[in-house]
């Protein structure tokens, strides 16, 4: 070894501006450095100027320092700062690039959304219309939290639980067999019954008229005159009984309608939020899947090794013994 | 030197190594089904192991492996009997007895299988069953003490309790290291003793296979012990013990809920 380094005189030509060439390539490798730094910190924004906005939001799950700000699905800046202040909410600092400000208006809200079902939470930045002023350095904006669909559910569930229990109850009036309804319906039964039996006088008096005195006919218009007197009492009655149940009723169709639109407006959610995850789906459970096969494998590869297999020797393979209570 | 050391030592693992076993993923597939089968069923988990016994006899059936397809079919059988699933446990066991591939051991084993699971709807059947499963049992049979338990169940069913009392002693005498199956031969000897009425030996007998059973922990078979022993108390005239069968039968069946 010795031999040869001596064999290399220091008048080689290989050796000729060699500190010139070493110091070539440090500078190739150094300016390369920084041009990758100068790339991907002009990427991240890093030389762009930015300017604070500030929200407040009840609770902090899901925000942390770092995660994107986006508008109109364009990154614009990042989430600087999560801190909880003297009240307990959250404060959230965003940093926004200016380039982007003119569109952060002062109606503008701050929305946490997620990427698909599963994916990243971000903060996008929506709303503000035109007219309105550019939301100005320091400027604070109204945060939305993001709807999950336990929220969506639960929400849907507050407002339809009510409804459920209110037309429970008017059935539970209406089938109430002492309720004013029922007695109402019961003395209509009992006046037609009366009717008809009027009827049926009526029509003895009739077939008979002419050998009818003059008091009978008397007697039957009049209690005739008392029957249909009732009659109006009832109806009235019937109505007045059932003037609020239909009011009732009335309301309780225009909830069923609201929430129904209610459950219309949760299904496009879903439905948008399962077409975002759906492309990714499979490639998910192809990747479980190779995880869960290279799992096997290692755990293969552990059990067949000392001496874990002296330990958890495999089953034979073999058919089970029959039992003769089974 | 140190060159001939570390040839020595590489000479050395070479030749303690084993030769590399080359096996066809279709095998590795069977087998680890056939593995997890056994696996689920150790565990109780009987609808796992008949899904793996299904996949287990197709792997097998794929590389045409006659003794793999007996013991996947057997193993399904026997799942599919435990989930109350009959009709396909008779289709997983009647072509091992049509088919002349299967080992006679593994047919053997089929037609007693077949032959349980008849026991309660055609006894001529399940007794002919039987007899097949004797014939091709070759001796010293490895399945005779359920032979001779299930025997001693069908003398039992025709009303032959002399005959059952002695094809349940002989299954006693044979499983001696079958702590379930003993069980099962002193409990068909109580329901013997029952029928003739010797009541004490019944108890005694039925109380010994309830230890047994306690020990090996299956609600089910607990469940028939105790249901015995409330007809034993009846049939003596026992209150205590028809309060103590009764006290059992109410525990159990507030966990697995059954009517007592």
């Amino acid at each position: 070894m010795k031999n040869k380094v001596q064999l290399l005189k220091d008048c080689d030509p290989r050796f000729r501006w060699l500190t010139w060439r070493v110091l070539l390539l440090a500078t190739w490798v150094f300016v390369a450095f920084a041009v990758l730094l100068m790339v991907l910190g002009q990427r991240q924004g890093f030389f762009s100027s930015k300017e604070k906005v500030h929200f407040v939001a009840e609770n902090g799950s899901g925000l942390t320092p770092g995660m994107q700000v986006r508008l109109s699905g364009f990154r614009i800046g990042v989430t600087d700062k999560v801190s909880l202040n003297e009240q307990a909410k959250v404060d959230v600092t965003l940093l926004i690039e200016q380039q982007y400000m003119q569109w952060v208006k002062a109606d503008s809200i701050a929305i946490l959304q997620q990427e698909g079902l599963i994916g990243d939470h971000y903060i996008e930045i929506a709303g503000g219309s035109v007219a309105a002023p550019r939301l100005v350095e320091g400027g604070v904006l109204v945060f939305a939290p993001a709807l999950g669909i336990a929220d969506i559910a639960q929400n849907l569930s507050n407002r339809t639980l009510p409804m459920i229990d209110s037309m429970q109850q008017t059935f539970d009036y209406l089938n109430d067999p002492k309720g004013d309804i029922r007695l109402a319906l019961a003395n209509v039964r009992q006046l037609s019954v009366e009717m008809r039996e009027t009827r049926q006088r009526l029509d003895q008096l009739l077939t008979r008229v002419d050998g009818v005195v003059d008091v009978e006919a008397r007697n039957t218009l009049n209690s005739a005159d008392r029957l249909l007197t009732r009659v109006d009492g009832v109806a009235a009655e019937l109505n007045t009984k059932l003037s609020p149940v239909l009011i009732g009723a009335a309301s309780i169709v225009v909830s069923v309608d609201a929430a129904a639109k209610d459950a219309s407006a949760t299904a496009a959610v879903v439905r948008q939020a399962v077409e975002l995850s759906a492309p990714s789906l499979p490639s998910l459970v192809r990747h479980s899947d190779e995880l869960l096969y290279g799992g096997r494998q290692t755990l293969d590869a552990v059990n067949q090794s000392w001496p874990i297999n002296t330990m958890l020797a495999p089953l034979p393979l073999q058919a089970p013994v029959p039992e003769s209570r089974r | 030197m140190n060159r001939v050391w570390v040839f020595l030592f590489c000479a050395v693992l070479t030749a303690c190594g084993t030769a590399p076993v080359v096996t066809s993923p279709a095998r590795i597939f069977a087998e680890r089904s056939h593995r997890m089968a056994l696996q689920a069923i150790q565990d109780g988990r009987i609808e796992s192991a008949e899904g793996e016994w299904q996949q287990a006899l197709r792997g097998y059936q794929a590389i045409d492996d006659w003794r793999g397809q007996g013991m996947a079919r057997l193993g399904l059988a026997q799942a599919s009997q435990r989930l109350g699933r009959g009709v396909q446990a008779e289709q997983a066991l009647m072509p091992m007895l049509q088919e002349g591939e299967f080992l006679p051991d593994q047919q053997a084993q089929a037609a007693l299988q077949l032959a349980q699971l008849a026991v309660r709807q055609d006894l001529p059947r399940a007794e002919q069953l039987l007899a097949q499963a004797r014939l091709n049992c070759a001796a010293p049979c490895f399945l005779v003490v359920q032979m001779d338990n299930l025997a001693a169940q069908l003398a039992l069913a025709r009303g032959d309790a002399s005959a059952a009392a002695q094809f349940a002693a002989q299954a006693l005498d044979g499983a001696k290291e079958l702590p379930a199956e003993r069980a099962f031969s002193r409990r068909l000897l109580a329901e013997v003793a029952l029928q003739q009425g010797r009541w004490h030996d019944a108890e005694s007998q039925l109380m010994q296979a309830i230890d047994s059973d306690r020990n090996s922990a299956e609600p089910i078979w607990l469940l028939d012990d105790y249901r015995l022993l409330l007809r034993i108390a009846k049939e003596k005239g026992d209150i205590a013990l028809q309060k103590k069968a009764q006290a059992h039968l109410g525990s159990l069946c507030a966990a697995i809920e059954c009517s007592p």
